[in-house]
């Protein structure tokens, strides 16, 4: 059990009870929940849509109070710590979007200093250098005189990291922080979250229902499935345990143990032999797959070779008698169709 | 320091200096003509003046020009704070019901005198206190139910729903009340909803500027928690704002400000809702360490230029100030939208 975890683990909960009450009625959404986080960490919790990850981050954040159990923070329960106290230790940054009308990236930033300053929030030395060390770490210099809400959601979501990195907790929580972005922004992401537990030796806890995303960079995946203990390890583990399929469990997918994808299960009708250099091989399986036939090595009736002819390729299909030649996959699949169909 | 922060510094120094500059053309103007270097020697304590002279600036036309400051900064700051408090860019400082609480007061005052035959009670010196008392009675007990509400709500949206519920059911009691008056108490229940900064003397403002001062002095230390509220109250808190503690404070001194501002001068529209859009545009900024001040010198700046107006200089009719507000500034507003076309973008919410 990691009941007996020392002062020095960030975060801790025991046997935590998380959902809502209202009243005297209370609906429990995760329970049982025994989790801890180390310096220097990336933690994606996973889980789908509706499982409780954010009433999970907003529990460890005391946002909303446990049903049963604790949170401790460097030891001490969070029912012990006050506001501020818990804002020195733990920053979040939010999934909602913010307006804040006229307000420059930099201000935006020194805003994360709230917890370390005077009645009329004025920053002093030491707060300046956490901005701008903030800013630094947050590879956003460029941006800082803009207004905040002139930059993409990329950027905007950099802000917000380094927003929180300026309130200098050791536990930055971050709920769904690659929505809305595209492939690009949210690698960059990602990589800067994966670089910040490295170098800021903070303890960083991601949702996501993003398994790709969590599988490639996370040091730890937290598991949460609906009514079942949160299932904890490192990826590759969990993958050859077949974790991840059961949490994802689904009618329509299949957790492809190679790629580390889902793909969709698909039904084919009919078989086709296919061979051919690489790459072409494997898009054109792609696309027959989409369409329905599963490829084979070596099929009795339908076969299809791929070979150079010139700078060109073509695409060479034997049907019994028939012989045809097509010169890209499009045509090749609406040959098909009719040479089916005929 | 960048440009803009030297342009925003230049603007807060202005702002005071306009700010004088309109509040003695304010005393200067009026029905009876009074030349300007005599206000100043009046205003001085300089003799040798007309007595009729110096009796109409010293106890007319200087507690007016006073009420007029207090009033224009009192709206316009807590109109900033219920903007940012439920992030809302219509929000202004009755968005709560504390006019319609006012309102109910002064109608139910009105009717009582209706009741007992007479007319002595909303008119005269004593009619004019008991207006103000009936004015305050109804915006605080609005205001305290809506802070018993927020104490029990998690949810500012929910509040601001509640605030808007309370502010109809009052008014539909006042529609009711005038339904079963006479000509006379609705016409002095209107001209109550017209407004007035004329209506203050010394006595008055003595209980009046210590009210809006202490408003404003809460405001100022609210500074840092309004700053917070810019990224939304989820965050506000993750920050260590204790929201319940930072909604009450914002509502007292809301109540304190625009509640006493009603409760003296009567219901005041437009000023406490277009002052603090106006003052985002011209500071481009949504900063509270520089917006509250500024909206207190261009509130203030603002009221006294409607006054100005509403006295039709030259002429010897007073217009209601409540109709004044509402045209000089909706034009100004508009004009600044279609310039900058970014009053969505100014406000934070």
């Amino acid at each position: 059990m990691n009941r007996k975890v020392s002062n020095t683990v960030p975060l801790y909960t025991q046997d935590l009870q998380i959902g809502y009450q209202s009243g005297k009625r209370h609906r429990t959404v995760l329970d049982r929940i025994n989790l801890s986080m180390e310096r220097g960490e990336l933690v994606c919790l996973l889980g789908e849509n509706g499982v409780g990850k954010s009433t999970l981050l907003k529990t460890i954040s005391k946002i909303i109070k446990p049903l049963s159990g604790d949170v401790f923070i460097n030891g001490k329960s969070i029912s012990k710590l006050s506001n501020i106290e818990i804002a020195q230790n733990i920053s979040l940054v939010l999934t909602e979007r913010i307006n804040t009308g006229m307000m420059t990236v930099y201000d935006l930033v020194s805003l994360g200093r709230y917890p370390y300053t005077n009645w009329s929030g004025k920053l002093s030395k030491e707060d300046w250098k956490k901005v701008d060390w903030a800013i630094d770490q947050a590879n956003i210099a460029a941006l800082s005189n803009l207004n905040a809400m002139e930059l993409s959601d990329g950027q905007l979501q950099k802000v917000m990291i380094a927003r929180a990195l300026a309130q200098d907790g050791e536990i930055m929580i971050l709920d769904e922080p690659t929505a809305f972005l595209d492939i690009n922004n949210r690698l960059e992401i990602i990589n800067l979250l994966k670089s910040l537990a490295k170098e800021t030796n903070k303890a960083i806890l991601i949702s996501t229902h993003e398994l790709d995303l969590a599988l490639f960079s996370a040091d730890k995946l937290w598991l949460a499935t609906c009514c079942l203990p949160i299932v904890v390890g490192i990826p590759e583990d969990l993958v050859l345990k077949n974790a991840l399929q059961e949490t994802f469990d689904h009618d329509n997918f299949n957790f492809d143990l190679q790629t580390g994808r889902f793909a969709v299960k698909r039904a084919f009708h009919q078989t086709i032999g296919l061979e051919g250099p690489e790459p072409y091989f494997t898009w054109t399986k792609h696309a027959l797959n989409r369409m329905g036939y599963a490829v084979v090595d070596n099929d009795e009736t339908m076969n299809i070779k791929i070979t150079k002819s010139g700078n060109d390729y073509e695409w060479k299909v034997n049907r019994l008698q028939d012989h045809l030649k097509f010169d890209s996959i499009e045509s090749l699949l609406k040959g098909l169709n009719s040479v089916i169909n005929k | 320091m960048t440009n803009q922060n030297k342009s925003q510094l230049f603007l807060l120094i202005g702002f005071p200096l306009i700010l004088l500059v309109l509040f003695l053309a304010n005393i200067s103007i009026g029905s009876v003509k009074i030349p300007v270097w005599k206000v100043g020697e009046i205003l001085l304590g300089m003799e040798g003046t007309k007595s009729s002279w110096i009796n109409i600036i010293w106890q007319f036309r200087l507690p007016k020009a006073i009420t007029a400051t207090l009033a224009g900064a009192a709206l316009s700051v807590s109109g900033l704070q219920m903007q940012t408090l439920f992030r809302n860019p219509l929000a202004g400082p009755f968005v709560l019901g504390i006019t319609s609480g006012a309102s109910l007061g002064v109608a139910l005052l009105v009717m009582a005198g209706h009741m007992v035959g007479s007319v002595i009670l909303y008119s005269g010196t004593f009619g004019h206190w008991l207006t103000i008392i009936a004015a305050s009675i109804g915006s605080a007990l609005v205001l305290v139910l809506v802070v018993i509400v927020s104490i029990r709500i998690k949810n500012s949206m929910t509040l601001l729903i509640v605030g808007l519920m309370f502010g109809s059911a009052t008014s539909a009691l006042v529609s009711i009340l005038q339904f079963f008056s006479d000509k006379e108490q609705i016409q002095a229940y209107l001209i109550w909803t017209f407004g007035s900064l004329g209506g203050l003397s010394w006595k008055e403002l003595n209980a009046f500027v210590p009210i809006a001062i202490l408003g404003l002095i809460i405001t100022l230390t609210s500074i840092k928690p309004l700053n917070a509220l810019l990224l939304g109250e989820n965050y506000a808190q993750s920050m260590g704002m204790k929201l319940k503690k930072t909604r009450f404070w914002l509502i007292f001194s809301t109540s304190l400000l625009a509640g006493g501002v009603t409760a003296f001068c009567g219901p005041i529209a437009f000023i406490g809702l277009a002052v603090p859009h106006l003052t985002r545009l011209l500071f481009n900024s949504s900063d509270h360490r520089l917006l509250v001040p500024a909206v207190i010198f261009v509130g203030a700046a603002i009221m006294l230029v409607c006054d100005m107006v509403a006295q039709l200089p030259g002429s010897e009719y007073v217009l209601p100030i409540n109709a004044i507000t509402s045209l000089v500034g909706a034009p100004v507003i508009i004009w600044i939208i279609l310039r900058k076309r970014n009053i969505r973008n100014s406000f934070a919410g």
